[in-house]
């Protein structure tokens, strides 16, 4: 009877005894740093990318094509103060042709009044070229919670053909620019 | 699934579109059952056509990162990542200047004052593709600023205005890495681009 008791004790004692060592270890805490880094990134998506007209001889302002649809998307560290949304051509005679001058062209941003493109260069945020209306300004300060967000954005061209331009095919290029600088 | 198309009907009428699984479906036409017309393979045609119309036509959608970066100078490397978020391939050239202030200003001219050497000066990318085109600079002198212009072309234009996009990518060489951008812009008095917690 003795001898089972002790042999029962001592099993009640191996199965304790671990359990009370393992609850008695525990480590140093450790720390790993978590560095986490998101870049800065700036998109534009533009529709369609590219529009026509077939024009008639002697007429005014006729569109070009529909609607072009731009939608600009940033993420910005909170040191920018301003994203612009450009649109201009490169030279005053954009379809390679003098009989076309970048001032023939019109150009109404979101639905608002047609305005002609300068026939004169300019120099905006840097950037060289005959400007059309700008497409959209975000401006930030220290308060501002817009750092990361889009704004669409729509770009009706029109050409005033009212001096006949030659028959024949044209093309030219719209350069559409988004810049923080 | 098919789908299926009736006969002109009398005064001008059409019967609906119908749609089943077990052979074409009739349409009382008078007196008479008239068995509808097959359309399956039209109507997937078309689904097909206006499809490939929606994504040349809206999926047009570029981006650059990250849009500055701050290096110690003389000699910068880095990387610019450039992608096109579109489902329609898209060609994108790389064009270097050179960024000056002055008065307030920014300049951007031909590159001058800088030796840049892109991995790529044009590539081709495809639906959701990102390409890393990596740069080694060297600046005549410090600080320096350059930016790399990825400009994306869709396709080709034969007639009417084609859409370039160009989205800048600005890297600024200082002395120091830290806070090079703010010393840069100070330095050319671009202060104006410095958020009133920088200024």
């Amino acid at each position: 009877m003795m001898k089972r008791l002790v042999v029962a004790l001592l099993a009640v004692a191996m199965v304790l005894a671990p359990a009370a060592n393992a609850s008695q270890l525990t480590s140093a805490t450790q720390t790993v740093t978590v560095s986490i880094s998101i870049g800065e990134s700036i998109s534009i998506s533009c529709t369609p990318a590219s529009v026509a007209f077939t024009g008639t001889p002697s007429t005014g302002s006729q569109p070009i094509g529909g609607l072009i649809t731009c939608t600009t998307n940033w993420a910005l560290a909170n040191t920018r103060t301003v994203v612009n949304m450009m649109d201009y051509f490169s030279s005053d005679f954009p379809f390679g042709t003098p009989a076309i001058k970048a001032g023939m062209i019109t150009g109404a941003v979101n639905a608002g009044a047609p305005a002609p493109c300068s026939d004169s260069s300019a120099v905006q945020f840097g950037l060289t070229g005959f400007f059309c209306p700008n497409l959209g300004q975000q401006t930030f300060n220290s308060s501002s919670t817009n750092f990361t967000g889009s704004q669409t954005d729509t770009l009706q061209l029109a050409i005033n053909n009212s001096a006949s331009i030659p028959v024949g095919t044209y093309t030219g290029t719209l350069n559409i620019v988004a810049l923080a600088p | 699934m098919r789908i299926y198309i009736g006969h002109r009907l009398p005064f001008g009428f059409h019967a609906t579109v119908g749609f089943g699984g077990y052979g074409a479906p009739s349409v009382r036409h008078g007196d008479k059952d008239v068995r509808m017309n097959d359309v399956t393979i039209l109507a997937v045609l078309l689904l097909m056509i206006a499809l490939f119309w929606w994504m040349a036509g809206t999926a047009f959608g570029q981006q650059i990162s990250p849009i500055t970066q701050e290096a110690k100078g003389p000699r910068a490397r880095g990387e610019i990542i450039v992608t096109n978020n579109g489902l329609v391939p898209l060609a994108v050239v790389l064009e270097p200047a050179t960024l000056t202030g002055a008065n307030g200003k920014p300049s951007v001219t031909p590159l001058h004052g800088v030796t840049l050497k892109l991995s790529e000066q044009s590539a081709r990318l495809g639906p959701k593709q990102s390409r890393v085109i990596s740069y080694d600079a060297r600046c005549d002198q410090l600080p320096c600023a350059f930016t790399v212009f990825a400009k994306f072309v869709q396709g080709h234009t034969d007639q009417g205005v084609a859409i370039a996009i160009h989205l800048p990518s600005t890297v600024y060489v200082c002395e120091k890495k830290n806070g090079c951008r703010e010393r840069v812009l100070r330095s050319m008095g671009l202060s104006s681009f410095l958020t009133a917690g920088a200024k």
